[in-house]
């Protein structure tokens, strides 16, 4: 049972995390639970859908936001700049749509404008034929409708 | 009987050939079939008009994604460098703004349609592009006015503080 201030939030395989309710409402999804309900707040809150591997990636990325928000001098925007990097480096393809599935749920914000530029940086600059690679997909045009696309959009190349 | 019936099933294989996936998203969008598409619509906002024009050319459902009239005013409101003209829909737009459009409209081609996509997200932002023309056009059916005094206002035009 979490402590007074500290929140319980449980994923999806049953992994518990305690975490302090200022971390926790960076997602607006938990906020308005516990804002709407007091039982969440002593409870456990289920996260259905993200397991505990994904969660507590989004714990740690919450936790230095809400550092960041609370205390300017020790965390400072340039050190939350760093962190952002290396936290969407060091991200697998994987992690990265299971990340960006779980932060636009939960609706945490910030993360999801971080991720959702990673993979648009992901894109960028590159032919279709590298971005089909990249992301498994396929080219599903007849060679009508490709040859039409390719006539509509050599602006583009 | 039994011999057409058999030409109409072989028939009928021939055309079911022909008619597209139910869903295209699989195969369209590979590994990002998994997120939202108000997610993928984000994504493309940090694109450049170029980008997003090289995407369309990746498959069926991107295609979609990239012409889609929101998508473009975004992009269009974020590189905004002079007054804008707008030229009939916000990828004109964009692309005059760039000058673009004439390379653009050098080979005027038909829309392309693809059928076997559905989403509830672009649905009604799709609809709200095309349906309330009547209604916003300001065609010249608006009163003009100059020096109107708010009692006037009250009285003239702000129906709902009539009793």
């Amino acid at each position: 049972m979490a402590s007074k201030g500290n929140l319980t939030l449980k994923s999806c395989n049953g992994k518990e995390f305690i975490v302090e309710e200022k971390v926790a409402v960076m997602s607006t999804t938990i906020k308005n639970m516990v804002d709407v309900d007091d039982s969440f707040a002593q409870g456990v809150i289920p996260i259905i859908g993200v397991d505990g591997k994904i969660l507590a990636k989004l714990i740690e990325y919450c936790k230095e936001h809400a550092e960041a928000d609370e205390d300017e001098e020790v965390k400072s925007e340039e050190y939350l700049k760093k962190f952002d990097e290396k936290f969407v480096d060091e991200l697998n393809l994987n992690d990265l749509y299971d990340l960006l599935k779980a932060s636009n749920y939960l609706e945490i914000t910030k993360l999801l404008n971080l991720l959702c530029q990673k993979v648009a940086s992901m894109i960028k600059g590159k032919k279709p034929e590298e971005i089909r690679r990249i992301f498994n997909i396929k080219n599903d045009f007849t060679p009508e409708e490709e040859e039409e696309i390719n006539r509509q959009n050599p602006w583009a190349f | 009987m039994d011999a057409d019936g058999g030409t109409r099933s072989e028939s009928q294989f021939q055309s079911a050939a022909s008619i597209p996936p139910a869903d295209r998203r699989v195969e369209a969008l590979g590994d990002l079939r998994h997120l939202p598409d108000e997610t993928l619509c984000s994504i493309l906002t940090y694109l450049s008009p170029h980008d997003v024009g090289r995407l369309s050319c990746v498959s069926s459902v991107m295609c979609i994604f990239c012409n889609e009239d929101p998508l473009w005013m975004t992009l269009c409101l974020k590189n905004v460098n002079r007054q804008l003209e707008y030229k009939g829909s916000w990828k004109r737009t964009t692309l005059h703004q760039l000058n673009l459009l004439t390379e653009y409209e050098k080979s005027p081609g038909k829309p392309l349609h693809f059928d076997g996509f559905y989403s509830l997200f672009l649905y009604p932002r799709l609809y709200r592009c095309y349906t309330l023309d009547g209604f916003s056009f300001d065609d010249g059916n608006v009163d003009r006015k100059k020096d109107l005094s708010l009692q006037e206002f009250y009285k003239d035009y702000d129906k709902t503080g009539v009793n």
